[in-house]
Order: C-alpha cells, then structure tokens, then sequence
C-alpha cells in the first residue's frame, strides 16, 4: 500500500513536471475595423422543409452584448434553372423560406443584399442528400456517458458527415410540493413544478468523413459524453441526432473552423489563419463575409437512455444545498418570508417549505412535456 | 628512481645552507678556442681558468665534440651556445659546480616550502613536482627532450617543412579537436581537424612547438625539422580545472581565426549549463548562443539567424538526423556521454558543407578509449544511461557504446487520473562507434545510430518515429601535405501513426526518409599560404510521402500511398585559405550543387497565370523510372577574410551561397513528430539564401575576455509558407496547399564571453529580425497582402547570460538567465455567432506577440572526491529550472467552449522545476 503510494506521488511530480498549466488570458484590446455579415443556415430541399438563415454581425472579442442582427436585407436563394425564390424576415435577422423544390443536377446560390446596399453572393452549390442514420448508440466510458452514431451510404456519394444534435432530458426539483398560495389561501396544488424537461443544443463541430475508407460508412462516431453525475442522466435522457452530408468544400471548411476555434492548445498546434466561406462581398471584395451556404436535406434519429439502463452513479443535481424550513400558515399567506414554496402539511397544522429554486422546477427548465417523450 | 632523486636534492640543501650570495667576478669568464675538441678536454681547460668545476657522466658526453672560440665570456653562455639543439642541460649552483645532465637540468637550490610539503601539497612549484612525482616525470619529458623530424642533415638545409601527426589524449588516445599547434617565432599555428590531424609548414631548424586545447594542459615540444616528417603527440587531461573550467579550445582564435559566425561548444562546457530535467542537453546549450532561436520551451527546433527550423543541416559524425528530440522536444536526440564536441556554422559556412540555407550542426561523438575499458552513465529524473568504452586491440582499435531510455511511461501508469493513466510516452537511443587505426596512413571509423520515441496520449492514436543512421569513414594520408576522407552512409527517418481502437477506422500512416551518401574529401597543404580542400558528394535520396494502410482485418480503410519520389543531389567543391600576411587571410570557396527529380511519377500540370489548384490542373505527365523530371544547378559561392588590428582585435567579413533541395513541410509553429519533408520538384523550387557578415573582435586580459559583434543580412527566395487550411499529410499534390515566399533577415549579435578563472561563462546580446513575403499574385496565394510579416520566429531581443562559479574542486555553482521578446502570434480580431457557438476571425498573420520570456536556471555540481585510484568515480547535480517560477507563455489560443470564446495561456514549465542527477564514471 505505501509502496502504491510512492508510485502515486511518482507520478503527480511527474504530471506537474510535464503537464504545463494553462491560465485565462486576456488579449490586448483588438478592434476590428468593421463588422462583417454573418450568415448562418442552411437550405433544405426536402418538400414542405422550412429553410431559414440568420444574418448577423461579427463583433469586438469584448462585447459582451448580443450579436446585432442584420435587418431589412433583401435574401434570395437563385437555382441553376434561374428560379429565385425570396426569403421573408420572420424576426429581426432571421429570413425564412418554405419548400425550395429542388431537380437532380440543380445548383444554387445565396444572394444577399443589406439595407446598405452592400450586396454578396455565394458560390453556386450542389446539393447533397443525407442518408439515413443507422443508429444511435451509448456506451459506459470512464464513468460516464459517451453517445455515438453510425451512418453509411451505400451509394458511396456522401463521404463527408456532418452532425447536430439537441439533448433533452427530464429532471426534478428538490421537494415535491403538494399545495401552494394562491388568492391568501393555501390550496391543493394543480400543476406540477417538481418534474421538468430541459434541453440544449450541439455547440460544437461534429464532423467525419469516409473518404479515407473503401465503404461510405461513419462507424461508431462519437457524438458527445455526458458525465456520470450529470443532472442529464438522473432520470431520462434523450438525444435527437441530426446529420448533414457535406460537399468536400463545406467538409474542409467545417474542418478549418473546428481546428481553430476547438482542437487547439496543444504543443503542436496548426497556426490559426481566417477561415472564410464561400460567400463573397460583391461590393468590397477585400472584406470578408463569415459563414457557408450549402444546400440538402437532413436525417435524423432520437434515442433515450433510462436511468436503470446505467451504472450507479450520485448525480449532481444542483439542489445540493436545499433544506426544508417550517412555516404556519399566516406566515406563508403573509408572504413574511418571501420566496419559500409550501411542500407538506404537518400535523401541528403547520407546513413544510422549501426555497422557490429548489422547489420550482421551471426555473431550470419546463414542465411542459415534449411531444415525444412518451415514445 | 624517485629515491635517488631525493637523496640527491637533499644533499644539494646541504650545500645550499652553508653557500650563498657567490656573484660572478672576473676571473669566471671563459675565453678560448677549441677546435674539435672533446668535451672533456674542454671541460678540464676551463677549470684550470676558472673557479668552475664540472660533475657529469663521461659516458653521456664522449661524443660531443667542442668547436667554439670564446672570448671573455660568462660559461652559462658558452654552454647555451654548446648544448642548443641537444639534449644535454646544464646547471651551476652557487659553489660554481657545473653538472651536465641528460634531458632534465640539476635543480640547484631548494623548493619553496620544502619542508611544508606533505601538509601543503599542491602549491605552484610544478619543477618540484616534477621531481617527487613518478608519474609526472613520464609526461614532463616529452616537453623537453628534442624531437627530431625528417632525415637528419647537417647542416640543416634552409627552407620549409612540414611536420603533420596526431594530437591524442595521453590517457584514452582519443584525438583531439581543434587543438592549436603553433610556434612563437614567427607566429604561426594551425589546428587539428575533427580527426585529431594536423599539418603545418615552418622553416627548417629548431623550434618549440606549442600546443594547446580545450581542457587539456598545454604543452610543447623541442622539435628540430631536417625535414617532412610526422610527429603525433599525446596531450594530457587538466586534472587540476581549478584555474581553467571553461576553456576556449584556442584561446586566441576569437581573434586570429579567419572562420566567422562558428560557435564549438565543447562536453564541459554542455555540463554546466542547467536543464529543465537535469540532463545534458546539447540542443538547449546551443539555444543559449547568439543568433539561435526557438519557438518554445518544448521545441528542439532551431532557428539560427532567421532561418526556419529544416534549414540546419544537423550532422552526427557525418549522417544527417532528421528529428533531433526526444519525447515532443523535451530532450535532445544526442546522449551526452557519448559527445565530444558540436560546433555550429552560422556564417561563412566552409564549403565542404551545403544543402541547408541557414547552418550547419556538427555533433562530433567521442572515440572509445584506446587504453583501457570504462564506462559511464547516469540516472535522472525521467531517464537512465549507460555508456561503455575500451579498446579491442590495443592502441589500435577502440569502441564506445551508449544507450539511454527513459521511463516515462512507467512514470505515467502511477498516475492515478485515467488520463494520464492510458498515456505512454517514451524513448532510447543506441550509439555506437568504432575506430580502427589500421597503420599510420590508414584510419577506419564506423559509427551507428538509432533512436526511437513512442507516444499515445489517451486516446487511440500511438504515434512512433525513429532515426537510424550508419557512417563508415575510411581517412587516408596519401603524404604529409594531402590527405582524404571517404565517406559512405545511410540515414533513414521513418515515423508511424496508427489507431486501432475502433476496428472499422483502425489505420496505420507511414512516412519515411532514406538517404544513401558518398563522398570523398581531401585536405591539402601545399604551403604555409595556402589550405586547399576540394571534394565531390552524392546524396541519393528516397521519400516515402506517405502510406495510409488498413489495420486488422475488419478495417474499412481504403489504401492511399502518395507515390514514393526519389532525387539526387551531388556536388564538387573546392576551397583555400589563402594567408596572404600575418594580417590578412582570406577563404574562397565554390561548391557547384546539381539536383535531379526523379521518376517514376505523374506530374500534374496547371493553366499557366491561373491559381494552383486542382481545379486547374489541364495535363499529367507521366515520368518513367529514374528519368529526371526536374533538374536544378547552381553554384554556391563561399567567401570570407580576416584582417587583424592588433594582436588583439580583428575585423572580419563573409558572404555565402546555400542551396537547398529538401525541405519540411509543417504547418505548426515548433516542430511535430508528423512533419513530412519534401523533395524540389517541378513545382517547389529550390531555396537559394545568401548572407552577408561582418563582425569584429576584441581579445582582453591576456585572450581571457573575448568580445565579438557581428552583423549579417540575409535573404531567402523560394520559402514556402502554407495557404489557409492546408493539408500536408496524404496530399498528392503538395503545390496546391503551399505558397512561395521569400525572406529577408538581419540582426546584431554582441557577445562578451570569459573563459578562465573560478567565474566564467558568456552573455549575449541579440537583435534580430526575420520576414517573409508571399511571392504569388493569384488568389489564395498571397498572405497579408502580399507584404512583408514577421515569421513564426522572429524575436528581436534576445539577453542570454551563462554563468559558472567553481567554489572548489568539488562543488560548483551555474546561473543561466535568458531573456527574449515574445514570440510573434494571430490574434483573433472579432468572434461572431454561428450556429449555437461563437467563433473567432483571426487577424492578418503574426501581427501580435506572446508575452516576453524570462527565466532563470540554477544548478550545482557535487563531485566525490578525487582519488585518482577509485572504483567509480560519481557527481550529483542539483538543478532547479525556471528558478522564479515565472508562467512563461509556449502559446496563446483562444477555444470557442460552451458556446463562448475563451482566451488561454499556454506555460509549459510554469514553476520551479527541481531535478536530481546521478552520474558516474568508472
């Protein structure tokens, strides 16, 4: 044992030896000389499909504000049959389209101009079909855990993958409360505040491809991990996993943002350099547009893993430090202690209460139930 | 022996009790003249005259025969006169007795502190020391006994000689390099060359030949030329380093030496010079001189006067490495017990050498002892090593064999974190070196090499890269004046990556270099005015570019080789050094390079005045096997001159040509284990740099202090720099991914270095910067618009202080402080939104930089004690890296996380790093 422990001690020196530290940095004020329009979407051909991009503005490193959108542009997507089709701002900086029909062989393009006048225009794209996803699956990895989905196109055209998803997953607030204040009086309880739904998006760059192998075939692509403490697991958990098929152009270039925003702080890091897409600013070429149009469909497929499918694990629920505080009834319908929830009534004819967030569920999340939860 | 010398001094201290204060009067002077008189007769003659009376062996002296006419003179001068060019002394002690002795004179009054002797050993009395020493005795005779060289003749002939030989360690018979041989009247010298040889004309007739050289005792030798002949001669190690620690290998060659811009750091020198884990590292050494650069704390990489980091032609006895570090660039390739010396060219680079643009890095490894067997090694922190060393046949044939492994992998799996736990990371290396003198004309050598890192970082990518190079040279005198080197040797470098976790993915990626050279050099000296050297070279070179290969059965990777490309390199040179007086020396040198590209290969051909790309491509040409594709020649012109001011300060001016035909293609800032190197073909023109110095040089306090301050500009055609995304591994089509640049460098160096005493070392001051600029004009083509932007590695300031405090014998104290500016680095300029993260637009290239760095390093040596006759001989080193702990930036990067963008810095020795060393020696 003490042998082990020597052993252990080896090997942190080591680790603080070889390790390196990293510590936050601050870069010297930077100020751009301009913004540059932001385009963010994607244009789905399959029938009825809405399609819709964001136009909005890059801002200083700083800003801690909200990106500004950019509003009243004039967008229009343009087909190689020189069809245009003109996109509506639903709200402000976001321009929508229903149902682009699209024929085998078509190209098309993005064509913007601001209310500025400044005009871009995208590169002409072929579209790319994505083919269905074969499965999502789960695997217990280093306490945890680590969700992964496979994909082949049989007619080998794909090659370059590209993945979104969106979690859900259920969780429950600290006590269960049974009554509440409503109208100076203390009534039975109607909606439930203790079981909610929460959910958050893919944020980072999933990409692969299968043009280094014989077969189109994205075996086991790891599409994200989640702990074992996770608030995530601790009852249900779901995942709907979108995928995109990718021209190599849009591949490389995906590629070339995550390597410099995400796979970076190693020793050998590739020097980082400005990744632009393939729209173009028509009345100032010099300056740059961010963002890449491309054109497809989307496939997509929802898994859910129960918490009695898992190991045992103690989830972090955020409602560590919740207690339960005794309250009578005038004192709760006098609001003297503002914040505290009815949870139970006692036999002395005094109630249970606990704090608004470790009783409120919605304040973390929704009670409403997802429409495909129950599948 | 010892004895009887003994016995004879203390009847002399007898004597010398009860006489002294005798002056010379009149009637000691000697007059006469003899004519083929014996010595004896002389002897008799003169102590009828005078009060002088003569005690010597009349069997050493029957032969000598007196022929002198004398008039009025003192008998110290009449026997200078009579013995000068032989082997007899003379001594005359106070009472006028006369003894005449063979090689060594009689001591005629008494050591001081005679008596004290025994309890106050080691006071500066060496003639005493000499006496009671039965060791010394062998090693003082040589310096006085008479050599004589070439066919004896009498009278000696007027004219010019050569005298050519071996300098050796007397202890291990190991040559010695750059040692300086020269004579005082008139002052001239040479050095030995890296096999210990050297050559030199001087008049005919007597002189004292002096010898000196880094950390051995300086001698000399009684010589009398008759003729062309040899003389090898054995120095000996300075034991006693009290007074000498870091020793210059010629002491005035700062000044007299015609070579600019070389820096020869000598094993001793490495030693001292405190490491962040505690092991000689030669690479950091040479970091610490001015002009050489690195990227970062992690990097072997050099960057020497602006040059990128393939542009150093690294050199271990002959073979190039192309991967010069261990376990990602902590360590350098090269074990310490088996390096003698590695001397750097950083200008005037001689013309012997070419095929990089910015320096050459000779590492020169030791010869076994040709004596007896020994052995070393040492253990540190991370690693372990043992070298061994003796003769096979004796005096003839010696081998020396080193090996080194590191046991950081067993380090990781103590780890208690998964992370470090399923990571491994390790490495050795195996030296190997035989030398065979096979007669005096003919010296064989036959080194081997090979090193080998592994790494796999928790994950399923294992990452191995190896070097493996094996050199036989075979020296031959043809005469004193010529001698020639051929050279045969094979360098290979060859790394792997593979993955095998998920079967359908598992692949394995091959790179690989093979390098075949010959060459045959010859040095010639046809007078004392001229050094010749010429010589042809051939280097064939083989590249596998890269081969992705399934792994297992199950895998679904398709096979991709980037098909293997092959070219020559040969070239002929010639150079002299031309003395013209004793104050000018000028160097030419013309080395004429001829590269050929060879099939078999398809070569794609793109629209002329259209951007490269694949989209552009409009033919393929196919090439068959062996053809030429692509022929590029040129010559390289090499020159440089001395001229000297005083005896101690000169001024000193180069210019050369390089030509480069190979060159690494990275596209990250310090060097990774996945750079590939690239042939010039069709496309990728070879790079051609010239450079332009101008230094001047300051001896002081009797050559102790040196001063220097050089200048150079330089420029660069045919860089290459890399488009936005490039991708390098795999590509069929490299042209398409890179763009031509060209460069231009400048800077100052001062240096103010001391060499003796019990304080020495070196600081330096560097002004340097360094630029490139795109060439192209098609889009995609050009980076910041064309204009000229600092590279990865220009760091304009650069204070570097070495520095060494020997309290003792024993104990020792070294300071190392390095100051630079930071790196230059791209920001980002602005972060927008898309999808639901933020990401960064980065500025235009290198228009920031890292914080500055400033560390200091702290070590101390504790040897045992000195007992000459002792089983092992053993030293620790203490060493404490990064003394104040400062967070030295390696990099800055911005990580969009959760969404949002965040800003880190990157220290990769962020504290105080101790380290304990072991070393031993038997």
């Amino acid at each position: 044992m003490k042998r082990k422990h020597t052993q252990q001690l080896i090997g942190w020196l080591f680790i603080l030896i070889m390790g390196g530290c990293v510590d936050p940095y601050r870069p010297p004020e930077i100020t751009a000389p301009a913004t540059y329009l932001v385009v963010d979407g994607f244009l789905d051909i399959a029938p009825g499909a809405v399609t819709t991009f964001k136009l909005s503005r890059s801002q200083n490193l700083t800003d801690a504000k909200a990106p500004t959108m950019e509003t009243k542009a004039t967008v229009t997507i343009e087909s190689s049959r020189n069809l245009k089709y003109s996109l509506k701002e639903v709200t402000s900086g976001v321009y929508s389209y229903t149902s682009v029909p699209s024929q085998t062989g078509e190209t098309f393009r993005l064509r913007i101009k601001t209310s500025r006048g400044v005009e871009y225009l995208s590169d002409m794209v072929a579209f790319k079909n994505s083919p269905v996803i074969d499965q999502v699956n789960w695997k217990v990895e280093n306490d945890g855990v680590r969700i992964y989905a496979d994909a082949h196109d049989p007619t080998g055209n794909t090659r370059y993958y590209r993945w979104e998803y969106e979690e859900t997953w259920e969780f429950t607030s600290a006590f269960y409360s049974s009554y509440e204040v409503k109208n100076k009086q203390i009534v039975q309880r109607q909606q439930d505040i203790f079981t909610c739904w929460n959910s958050a998006k893919s944020k980072n760059i999933l990409i692969n491809s299968s043009a280094k192998l014989n077969q189109d075939v994205i075996s086991q692509m790891p599409i994200t991990y989640v702990p074992g403490y996770s608030t995530k697991i601790g009852v249900r958990y779901s995942i709907l996993v979108k995928q995109y098929a990718l021209t190599q152009d849009a591949y490389l270039y995906w590629e070339q943002l995550s390597k410099t925003t995400e796979n970076i702080g190693s020793l050998f890091d590739p020097q980082p350099t400005q990744v632009t897409g393939n729209i173009q600013n028509l009345t100032n070429p010099a300056e740059p547009a961010l963002g890449y149009f491309s054109a497809g469909t989307v496939t997509s497929k929802r898994m859910f893993i129960r918490r009695m499918e898992l190991p045992y694990w103690v989830t972090k629920t955020g409602y560590d430090g919740c207690v339960k505080d005794t309250l009578t009834p005038k004192e709760l319908i006098d609001n003297k202690y503002p914040g505290q929830i009815p949870i139970t009534d006692l036999p002395d004819g005094t109630y249970e209460t606990g704090q608004e967030v470790c009783v409120d569920c919605r304040l973390q999340g929704t009670n409403v139930k997802p429409s495909f939860w129950n599948q | 022996m010892s004895y009887f010398y003994r016995l004879t001094l203390f009847s002399f201290f007898v004597f010398a009790l009860s006489l002294t204060g005798f002056g010379q009067s009149g009637q000691d002077l000697v007059s006469g003249n003899f004519t083929n008189v014996k010595f004896e007769q002389f002897a008799r003659t003169v102590e009828q005259a005078t009060p002088y009376r003569f005690y010597y062996r009349p069997g050493e002296l029957d032969s000598v025969v007196v022929n002198l006419n004398v008039d009025r003179k003192p008998l110290s001068n009449v026997l200078q006169q009579l013995f000068n060019g032989t082997l007899f002394q003379y001594a005359i002690d106070a009472r006028k007795r006369v003894y005449i002795t063979v090689n060594r004179p009689i001591r005629t009054n008494l050591p001081i502190d005679f008596f004290d002797r025994g309890n106050n050993a080691g006071k500066d009395d060496s003639t005493a020391n000499a006496y009671l020493t039965e060791s010394r005795k062998q090693i003082v005779a040589p310096e006085t006994k008479i050599y004589e060289v070439g066919k004896r003749t009498n009278p000696i002939r007027p004219g010019r000689a050569t005298v050519a030989g071996y300098i050796r360690n007397q202890a291990s018979g190991e040559p010695i390099v750059g040692a300086a041989v020269y004579i005082d009247n008139p002052r001239i010298g040479t050095s030995t060359d890296q096999f210990g040889y050297y050559s030199f004309t001087l008049p005919r007739g007597r002189h004292a030949l002096k010898l000196r050289s880094v950390g051995m005792k300086d001698t000399q030798r009684q010589i009398i030329l008759y003729g062309d002949g040899s003389l090898d001669v054995n120095m000996e190690d300075d034991v006693i380093p009290l007074k000498e620690v870091v020793i210059a290998a010629e002491k005035d060659v700062n000044v007299s030496g015609l070579q600019m811009g070389q820096e020869r750091v000598d094993i001793r020198t490495m030693k001292q010079v405190p490491t962040a884990l505690g092991e000689t590292d030669l690479l950091r050494v040479v970091m610490t001189l001015p002009g050489v650069k690195s990227v970062g704390e992690s990097s072997t990489g050099l960057n020497v006067r602006g040059g990128a980091t393939d542009q150093n032609l690294i050199l271990y006895n002959d073979a190039t490495i192309y991967n010069s570090s261990h376990l990602f660039g902590f360590f350098s390739a090269f074990n310490p017990d088996v390096i003698k010396s590695v001397e750097l060219y950083k200008s005037g680079i001689p013309s012997r050498y070419g095929g990089r643009l910015s320096s050459v890095l000779e590492v020169m490894t030791r010869d076994g002892n040709k004596k007896k067997f020994g052995g070393s090694g040492g253990l540190g922190l991370l690693t372990g090593r043992l070298t061994l060393e003796g003769p096979i046949l004796k005096d003839k044939t010696s081998f020396i064999i080193g090996g080194r492994s590191s046991y950081s992998s067993w380090l990781l799996k103590q780890v208690p974190v998964s992370t470090f736990r399923n990571s491994r990371a390790n490495f050795y290396d195996v030296n190997v070196h035989i030398t065979h003198d096979y007669n005096n004309k003919n010296t064989i050598y036959l080194t081997g090499y090979l090193s080998q890192d592994y790494f796999r970082l928790n994950s399923d990518t294992a990452y191995n890269y190896r070097n493996q190079n094996l050199t036989l040279k075979w020296k031959h005198l043809f005469n004193n004046k010529l001698y020639s080197v051929f050279t045969g040797g094979v360098s290979q470098y060859k790394y792997n990556v593979s993955a095998d976790r998920n079967p359908v993915n598992a692949y394995d990626l091959d790179f690989g270099i093979n390098q075949t050279m010959a060459k045959a050099d010859f040095n010639y000296f046809p007078n004392p005015k001229h050094t010749v050297d010429f010589g042809i070279s051939s280097t064939y070179y083989k590249l596998q570019p890269g081969t992705y290969l399934p792994r297992g059965t199950e895998s679904l990777v398709a096979s991709d080789r980037v098909p293997a490309e092959q070219g020559i390199e040969s070239a002929v040179y010639v150079g002299d050094r031309y003395d013209i007086n004793q104050r000018l020396s000028l160097s030419f040198g013309l080395r004429y390079s001829l590269y050929s590209y060879l099939g078999p290969k398809d070569v794609f051909a793109y629209a002329p005045g259209l951007p490269v790309t694949t989209n552009n491509i409009v033919d393929t040409v196919s090439y068959a096997a062996n053809k030429p594709i692509q022929t590029y020649h040129g010559p390289e012109y090499r020159f440089s001159a001395r001229y000297v001011l005083s005896e101690n300060a000169s001024v000193k001016a180069s210019f050369n040509r390089m030509r480069q035909y190979i060159q690494m293609l990275s596209n990250t800032t310090v060097i990774a284990p996945t750079d590939i190197w690239k042939l010039s073909d069709s496309h990728i023109r070879p790079q051609v740099g010239d450079q332009y110095s101008l230094g001047i040089y300051k001896n002081l306090k009797a050559n102790t202090v040196e001063l220097s301050v050089e200048g150079y500009y330089k420029t660069m055609q045919n860089l290459i720099d890399y488009r936005s995304g490039a991708v390098l591994i795999l590509n069929h089509h490299i042209e398409t991914d890179v763009v031509n640049a060209e460069g231009k460098a400048y800077g100052i160096e001062l240096m103010a270095k001391k060499l003796t005493g019990k304080l020495n070392g070196w600081i330096s001051y560097t002004y340097a910067r360094t630029f490139l600029r795109t060439t192209g004009t098609q889009v995609g083509e050009v980076i910041n618009q064309g204009k000229y932007y600092p590279s990865n590695y220009d760091k304009p300031h650069d204070v570097t202080m070495i520095g060494n405090y020997r309290f003792s014998r024993r104990f020792s104290v070294s300071i190392n402080m390095t100051y630079s500016t930071g790196r230059p680095i791209t920001l980002p300029l602005a972060k927008y939104t898309l999808g639901e993260a933020q990401r960064l637009l980065y500025s235009e290239r290198n228009q920031y930089r890292i914080p500055d760095y400033f560390r200091t390093d702290f070590a101390m040596n504790i040897e045992g004690n000195h007992k000459v006759k002792k089983l092992a001989h053993s030293s620790w080193t203490i060493s404490v890296y990064n003394l104040t702990g400062r967070r030295n930036a390696y990099s800055i990067y911005f990580k969009s996380e959760n969404g949002g963008i965040r800003g880190y810095k990157l220290s990769i020795f962020g504290q105080p790093i101790p380290s304990l060393t072991y070393n031993f020696k038997f």
